[in-house]
């Protein structure tokens, strides 16, 4: 591939981001500007703005690189992200936009009227966060060392750079603007390059019309299609990725910007339909990546298939084009999601440490891009969509059950909710460091794998997809320790939980 | 409140579109939510008399904040229980029958060996339902969830009115 067009889009990507946040920058003036955009964010924008910084890289280059990788089974992980924003449609969406807290640990300190349980819930989140920039820049590694000539670091430093440039400068007004932006770059950047790619499969580009021809069964064999499916596996990883939504602080923080509960509603349902496209079409690219690119199933190799795919197919200038969009595309995921995140993170910082001013926001946000940074140099990328899954199923084990029961249950108390989320947290990471010890140390490849070395298939699954029991073992501390708790619900339960659930125009 | 979180004073005004929400419109459309009648209990009114305009709208905010200390009107909060419980209903409802159409496909297709015989544009119809299948069903049911959910509160909008109107306590 050229080094030139790629390194062209990305620059043009950046000018446009920087343009856009800039602009962003003139008008957000106050705090409230910089934390939640003022409320202010139209339906659309909104839903675009919450689309661009959900669909990250790892679905943007991961997904396709693991259906070619492993099969079938890849298609969970964006079935199990759409899922999880049904859910949070189902129950948080409205409930927290009327909540009027600016980030999770503003929502459980009110919820609960505990200082304890608000830094234990900052601590969750600026953990989960971090764990969540970590892939995006190592999806920007992968990429730049594809195009470029240059170290893997160079990706990831000029990630960070921007991110916490745009978010600094601008806050959550700019990024709105920046991620709404990004969401059309991203699907214009994978649909256009798959219509040409099925056009070149159908034979449109060859001198006879000649369409690519290929075996189904070896191509999409059985055992790599939904027949081969180990039904724990699948299960307990569609539960993390249900519930992890949201746990998310980026995914929280943008019902803020809704003007009120409805709204949040329908916003998230234009979400639903916006990000279910972008993952058919992503999905799309996947199964073509198994017609045409089988040489590059590869661990480490298959997550560059999407930018591999309009080189091989589209002859000429046109290829050489698409790809550069491609790359632009995928550097919009990286940029999309850090930022999304960053914001969030940085709003937890500022406030929990600094009183919430707009200067110690922006400080908070270099530093909040800083610490990835110097994580994801340090550290090996794993496949992109396993490793953004692994932070589902943490958030889903340590955030998302006090969540839905504060939102629901009036019995939650402040020490339930601390026990839950210490005991959900500590035995997620637990099961998650042995599984991928147990994995290092060559005790067995899969997690269903053979019965290879001295641990039961049993206990590698167990360990390897632990959302199925950390999950309830959370939930149930949180409610046990709640029933327990001799000092009961905050008095002002009752008239918090009203102001969740009744509609803005009745809560005079 | 002492959370940290802004005072809801700088919430902007209503969009125009949540003028549709007339309280007569959920009255029409559905049966009454709560299970029970509510008990008729004359209430002390926060709301200014609804006379002869539309009771939902006379009850917008102008501008009071809501955490005041004597917003608790024992009808109101009567029917507040009710749409919490309405809300959390419909929201289970939702998951579980979602959950139950996600088991049937992913049985259909990882079971039903016949179906790998079936090629659409050269690629089995299990992968093509695994790839596309699900996303239909996810926003059908995002559709149904908010629809619901704004008619349930439309439905509370209105029988809270009734309930702190002067005379005419709960729903004609």
């Amino acid at each position: 591939m050229s080094t030139a067009l790629p390194l062209v889009g990305v620059a043009l990507l950046l000018l446009a981001t920087g343009l856009i946040g800039f602009y962003g920058l003139r008008v957000s003036r106050t705090t409230s500007d910089f934390f939640v955009a003022s409320r202010t964010v139209r339906p659309v924008w909104n839903a675009a703005a919450i689309s661009g910084e959900y669909l990250s890289a790892g679905t943007f280059l991961g997904l396709s690189g693991l259906v070619l990788l492993s099969g079938a089974e890849a298609f969970w992980f964006p079935v199990g992200y759409a899922a999880g924003y049904l859910l949070v449609l189902l129950f948080v969406a409205g409930p927290l936009r009327r909540s009027g807290a600016y980030t999770i640990p503003d929502f459980v300190h009110a919820r609960l009227d505990s200082v304890v349980a608000r830094r234990v819930t900052s601590v969750l989140v600026l953990v989960i966060g971090w764990l969540y920039v970590v892939p995006q820049l190592h999806g920007a590694a992968l990429v730049i060392t594809a195009v470029a000539p240059v170290p893997p670091w160079v990706g990831s430093v000029g990630i960070a750079v921007v991110v916490s440039a745009v978010v600094a400068a601008g806050g959550m007004r700019s990024i709105t603007f920046v991620q709404a932006f990004q969401f059309w770059v991203k699907l214009t950047a994978l649909t256009l390059p798959l219509v040409l790619v099925l056009m070149a499969l159908g034979g449109a580009f060859e001198p006879g019309g000649a369409a690519v021809t290929f075996d189904p069964a070896t191509v999409f064999p059985h055992d790599a299609g939904p027949g081969g499916l180990d039904a724990y596996a699948t299960a307990s990883l569609l539960l993390a990725l249900l519930l992890g939504t949201t746990g998310l602080p980026h995914v929280l923080v943008r019902f803020y910007t809704s003007p009120d509960g409805g709204s949040a509603r329908r916003t998230t349902v234009v979400v639903l339909v916006m990000i279910s496209v972008f993952y058919m079409v992503s999905s799309t690219l996947g199964l073509v990546a198994r017609v045409v690119a089988p040489d590059l199933a590869r661990p480490g190799v298959a997550d560059t298939v999407v930018l591999e795919l309009p080189t091989r197919l589209v002859p000429g200038v046109g290829g050489q084009l698409l790809a550069a969009l491609v790359v632009a595309g995928a550097f919009a995921a990286f940029l999309g999601t850090s930022s999304g995140l960053v914001v969030a993170l940085a709003g937890v910082v500022s406030q929990d440490l600094f009183g919430g001013t707009v200067r110690s926001f922006r400080w908070s946000a270099v530093a909040c891009t800083l610490i990835p940074l110097a994580f994801a140099l340090v550290t090996i990328p794993q496949g992109l969509v396993t490793s953004v899954g692994t932070v589902f199923v943490f958030a889903a084990s340590a955030l998302s059950p006090v969540i839905l029961l504060g939102v629901w249950w009036r019995g939650l108390t402040a020490r339930g909710a601390v026990a839950g989320m210490v005991v959900g947290s500590v035995l997620c990471a637990t099961a998650l460091l042995a599984s991928s010890a147990i994995v290092a140390s060559g005790y067995g490849a899969g997690p269903a794998g053979e019965t290879a070395g001295g641990l039961p298939g049993v206990v590698r699954a167990l360990l390897a997809q632990p959302a199925a029991w950390t999950i309830p073992l959370a939930t149930a501390t949180v409610v046990v320790v709640s029933l327990r708790d001799r000092h009961g619900p905050p008095l002002r339960t009752d008239r918090f939980l009203r102001r969740l659930h009744v509609p803005e125009r009745r809560r005079s | 409140m002492t959370g940290p979180g802004p005072s809801p004073d700088d919430r902007p005004p209503r969009p125009p579109d949540r003028a549709s929400d007339h309280p007569a419109d959920g009255r029409a459309h559905a049966p009454a939510p709560t299970p029970r009648p509510a008990p008729r209990v004359r209430v002390r009114s926060t709301d200014p008399p609804p006379g002869g305009t539309d009771p939902a709208r006379a009850a917008a905010p102008s501008g009071t904040p809501p955490d005041r200390p004597d917003d608790a009107d024992d009808g109101a909060s009567h029917y507040t229980r009710g749409l919490v419980r309405a809300q959390l209903r419909l929201g289970l409802a939702c998951v579980v029958s979602f959950l139950a159409v996600v088991a049937l496909l992913t049985l259909t297709m990882s079971a039903v060996p016949a179906l790998d015989q079936v090629v659409v544009l050269g690629v089995p119809l299990p992968w093509l339902v695994h790839a596309y299948g699900f996303y239909p069903v996810i926003v059908a049911f995002g559709v149904v969830f908010a629809v619901a959910a704004a008619r349930n509160e439309r439905r509370y909008a209105a029988l809270a009115d009734g309930a702190a109107g002067p005379d005419d306590g709960g729903a004609p």
